[in-house]
């Protein structure tokens, strides 16, 4: 009886760990794998993939990143970034800026998030997305 | 001991009791997954004040030409909700990163209710005294006047769903004047909305 359950949520595992999506184009595949935006995926893994990351500085002489990503799932998702700034040297840029801020994530859509740096001397940046936790 | 006396006595200990039943906690205020209330909490202020930065770093509003900071007066905030908040949460966090982006610098010599830091104009009043070296007073026009004022609102709107349910909308209103001109150079709205029972207050 113990066994057939096992077998059972083996089964379930597999059959969700085959949903879930991979890149396939090289700019998605050096999306995914770029260290500056890390979608944290949680137990049951996520839906959201990202696709592309745009960097520009604005006519404030500010960093602006712009990142777009998908949703594959068929939920809407209610999903929160934080954004981390550093300098030239790595160091930290605290602010009141770096908190989680939500965000949607619309159904089978692609999404796009615009992040501004909150100083001049912001060169670099670490983003963590995740899905909003209840 | 008398069964008035004993139910003195019983009722405090059962107070007592059913409040140690709920232990206080901290709150992790990087990773706040605690429900959300209908009146305002740190949270909505967070939100509304890095939207405005945000929006304001965006905007280039703030960027003043040919480089250097603009010096920014704190107007009125006004406070229309049924709640007491004290609109320097909202106002201090878009100040310090107003401040930390390199574009903005705040007086606190003049403000919309008078000088927030009374004492730029009160040590002026040393001009005279002949207890202080007259070399370390302030001279004379030497404060530098505002060019940019921050002035807003915050609103709130009850709307009563049913008999069990209501919802509180909450709007954050900013707004950026060059004080030279009069106009506003850049506008912000941040709203807030909030679904619960007809029992929790929100104010």
């Amino acid at each position: 009886m113990q066994l057939r359950k096992i077998t059972i949520l083996l089964a379930l595992l597999a059959i969700l760990n085959a949903c879930a999506t991979s890149p396939t184009t090289p700019e998605e595949i050096a999306a995914t794998h770029n260290e500056r935006v890390q979608v944290l995926s949680g137990f049951w893994g996520t839906n959201i993939r990202i696709t592309d990351i745009r960097n520009t500085i604005n006519s404030s002489n500010l960093l602006l990143v712009q990142i777009t990503g998908i949703n594959d799932g068929s939920d809407y998702l209610q999903m929160e970034y934080r954004a981390e700034w550093l300098d030239k040297n790595g160091m930290l840029i605290p602010s009141k800026m770096t908190h989680w801020v939500p965000f949607p994530a619309f159904e089978e859509t692609e999404f796009r998030l615009r992040i501004v740096a909150p100083k001049p001397a912001a060169t670099d940046y670490k983003i963590l997305i995740r899905e909003v936790q209840d | 001991m008398s069964l008035l006396n004993m139910k003195k006595l019983l009722i405090p200990a059962l107070v007592i009791g059913m409040s140690a039943c709920t232990p206080t906690e901290n709150i992790d205020i990087y990773n706040d997954h605690g429900d959300a209330v209908m009146g305002l909490d740190y949270r909505d202020f967070n939100k509304a004040s890095s939207e405005a930065v945000a929006s304001m770093l965006s905007s280039g509003a703030v960027n003043k030409p040919g480089g250097g900071r603009y010096v920014l007066a704190i107007s009125r905030i006004t406070n229309d909700t049924m709640q007491r908040i004290d609109t320097d949460q909202l106002i201090k966090k878009i100040r310090i990163d107003l401040l930390n982006s390199g574009k903005v610098i705040v007086t606190t010599a003049i403000s919309a209710d008078g000088a927030e830091d009374r004492m730029a104009m009160q040590a002026r009043q040393l001009r005279h005294s002949d207890e202080f070296k007259q070399s370390t007073v302030a001279g004379k026009g030497q404060m530098i006047a505002p060019e940019l004022s921050l002035s807003g609102k915050i609103l709130q709107r009850n709307i009563k769903i049913n008999r069990r349910k209501q919802q509180a909308e909450y709007y954050f209103q900013l707004s950026l004047t060059d004080i030279n001109t009069g106009l506003a150079i850049w506008e912000g709205e941040t709203v807030i909305g909030k679904r619960g029972s007809n029992d929790a207050v929100s104010w």
